[in-house]
């Protein structure tokens, strides 16, 4: 309805004589007109084409103004239709009736051109507006529809990246509670090749989509460095890396990250920027909290950033607490804030002594109370078990691995200072792990070149004796010898080659290790007798050779290779 | 006696009509000629909401033409209309009657 070229108005009169002289005003003004003589011919017109504008006489036979009226304004949708009251009516009670039915205005007899000529510019400028607002709420509620359908897809992506992993372990307990369809905190578990479960807490500055963003990239880096065998220590440098490359600046992690070994009763702690954890020590009700001592990740350079954590004894039962800062700022209606001083708290008021998370959380609510949660609230408890304990209730779950070269050959020597300080078996495992058909004989695969590896180090290299090991003390007179020797070689290496190749159903793995000692006398040793004090000679080589398809010996005894087809 | 119209509105109707000026007339005379009867014929049976609505359509369009005195009188039976009391009707119809007749008769010399 643009206003150049006119409106077409609906005319409503049952005097002739008037409808025509209004037709001739209105025309003369240049717009349109539709004629009726009753209210019923004007419902009927104004279904057949909806006006801009109706005027409308009050008295009329069939169906007068009121009612014509009363149809107009129930059925013109979300358009704007003025009604303007076409009358000789004067008294205050009939002009409040032409309102109250709908009418917008008044003209009264007789008509003059002028006044009309104003009424309807007046309501021009009106339907403009409410057009330009229809637009406009359109506008946002489509806006609001795509980006709510956005974030839902989003949403999905996210969820498979920052998955769950292995939160449902049975000795974890975790609360998030976020502030939008995002959460601005991430938790991540997973199990580690060697066993050790992962966990990760980690709060982004900000909350919603903005946080979420750097969530993503930290889930998969997170997950994909588990399966592949990486420490905490590497994991947070490659994170804090990551981040750093791609967070505005002003955007950070607080993460906590720690590794629970179930076999050795171990916890390995990194902090940074996060509130203090905490070891809960069940059989003394002891309390070891363990504080921040690193910038939040993605604000130092990878060159500046040094990972350093805490190891930590727990004994079966012990529990380890971690949380937000959402926790110590929840405020109350008065805006005091929760604070550490009420956490411990609740371990100290020794109500229950099995676990802490359900009261810590109690706790928390109870003084927020009606007051709503000002940030994204998250609190983990994770337990300590035996390992048994563990792989029962949780089974042995291995990450899948990539899809692997399938004919490749790897060599690793390690040297003088490696040999004293580094232990050559993660790189090996990791560059082993990383061939799905090997999974299956994985364990076979890492105990044989352990094995094979310190007879390389400890009778090769060292030339010592397992016969020490016979004596009384023999063990510990062994193990202060190599640490002697050790200290004291001058030069040496050992050389790992790793060769591989798969047609794609069957695979064969080659393991050789050479050392650069004297070697031994190979030749005089039957593999396949029976063990017994003479045959075994320390270096556990039935064993071995029961594990793997085939074991070999070359050159003087300092050459061992071995095979399994896989 | 003073005119019955208004003769700058009526030069303004000319202009504003153009050619249709005599349709209107012509259109206002039998409206009017039909609303006489009907009003006389609603006194005759008592019918007093019939001369209320009546009379009060004959007060717009005698107003549109500026035919003051006579949209007094229907103005006047109008109001009889409302309250009902037809007592003194078929004077004031009587009166109507003869302004329409003046009026008409002004309206065909313009």
């Amino acid at each position: 309805m643009p206003s150049g070229n006119g409106l077409t108005v609906l005319i409503a009169d049952d005097s002739d004589s008037d409808r025509l002289l209004l037709q001739h005003i209105v025309q003369s003004q240049g717009h349109r007109t539709i004629v009726a003589k009753h209210g019923l011919e004007a419902i009927e017109a104004f279904k057949f084409t909806p006006p801009d504008i109706v005027l409308l006489d009050a008295l009329m036979p069939v169906m007068d103004g009121f009612d014509t009226a009363r149809y107009i304004k129930a059925h013109m949708g979300t358009s704007f239709i003025p009604i303007i009251f076409l009358t000789s009516l004067n008294d205050a009670e009939s002009l409040a009736r032409c309102l109250e039915a709908g009418g917008d205005d008044f003209l009264t007899k007789p008509y003059q051109s002028v006044v009309l000529r104003a009424k309807i510019n007046a309501f021009t400028r009106m339907m403009d507006m409410h057009n330009t607002l229809l637009a406009q709420k359109e506008q946002i509620a489509d806006n609001n529809q795509r980006l709510l359908r956005e974030q839902e897809v989003a949403k999905q992506t996210f969820d498979k990246i920052a998955h769950e992993g292995m939160l449902h372990a049975n000795n974890i307990q975790f609360s998030l509670s976020p502030m939008a369809v995002f959460n601005g905190d991430v938790l991540l578990a997973g199990l580690r090749p060697n066993g050790h479960l992962c966990l990760f807490l980690g709060d982004f500055t900000g909350h919603g989509l903005a946080a979420a963003v750097g969530a993503m990239p930290l889930s998969e880096t997170f997950y994909s460095m588990i399966a592949k065998g990486f420490n905490i220590k590497d994991i947070t440098a490659e994170l804090n890396k990551k981040l750093k490359d791609i967070l505005p600046i002003g955007v950070f992690c607080c993460a906590i990250a720690v590794d629970m070994d179930f076999y050795n009763g171990t916890i390995e702690v990194f902090n940074a920027g996060m509130p203090d954890c905490c070891i809960y020590r069940r059989e003394t009700g002891e309390i070891t909290r363990i504080a921040s001592d690193h910038l939040p990740l993605g604000i130092l350079p990878s060159g500046s950033f040094k990972a350093k954590t805490h190891l930590e004894l727990m004994q079966v039962d012990d529990t380890f607490y971690m949380w937000s800062d959402g926790i110590i700022e929840a405020e109350n209606e008065d805006g005091n804030m929760f604070g550490e001083d009420n956490v411990y708290q609740v371990f100290e008021s020794k109500v229950e002594q099995d676990s802490y998370f359900k009261p810590l959380l109690l706790a928390v609510n109870k003084f927020v109370g009606s007051a709503a949660f000002s940030d994204d609230v998250s609190l983990v408890e994770v337990r300590m078990q035996s390992q048994s304990e563990f792989d029962a209730a949780n089974g042995k779950k291995l990450p899948s691995a990539p899809l692997a070269a399938m004919d490749w050959c790897f060599t690793y020597e390690v040297r003088r200072q490696s040999l004293r300080d580094a232990d050559p078996m993660p790189v090996l495992q990791k560059i082993l792990l990383e061939v799905p058909s090997l999974r299956h004989k994985i364990a076979a695969i890492f105990t044989v070149i352990t094995e094979l590896y310190a007879n390389a180090l400890e009778h090769g290299l060292l030339q010592l004796s397992s016969e020490i090991k016979q004596e009384p003390d023999g063990f510990l007179k062994f193990y202060q010898l190599k640490e002697k020797r050790l200290a004291e070689i001058e030069q040496g290496s050992i050389r790992f080659d790793l060769d591989y190749y798969s047609d794609g159903n069957q695979g064969r793995l080659l393991v050789r290790i050479t050392d650069s000692g004297q070697g031994f006398d190979y030749q005089s040793y039957r593999l396949d007798a029976v063990p017994d004090e003479n045959t075994y000679r320390g270096r556990g080589l039935i064993i071995t050779h029961g594990l793997c398809d085939a074991l070999r010996f070359e050159g003087s005894g300092n050459i061992v290779e071995v095979e399994f087809q896989a | 006696m003073e005119r019955a119209f208004d003769i700058t509105v009526i030069q303004q109707l000319q202009d504003l009509m153009g050619d249709d000026f005599a349709l209107l007339v012509e259109t206002f005379i039998n409206d009017s000629s039909k609303r006489l009867t009907t009003i006389n014929e609603a006194i005759a049976v008592n019918d007093a909401e019939l001369v209320r609505t009546t009379a009060h359509g004959l007060k717009g369009s005698a107003l549109n033409l500026s035919a003051t005195r006579l949209s007094e009188y229907a103005s006047k039976l109008e109001a009889m209309g409302k309250l009902g009391d037809l007592s003194g009707a078929s004077a004031a119809s009587a009166e109507l009657v003869c302004e329409f007749e003046r009026v008409c008769a002004e309206l065909k010399v313009i």
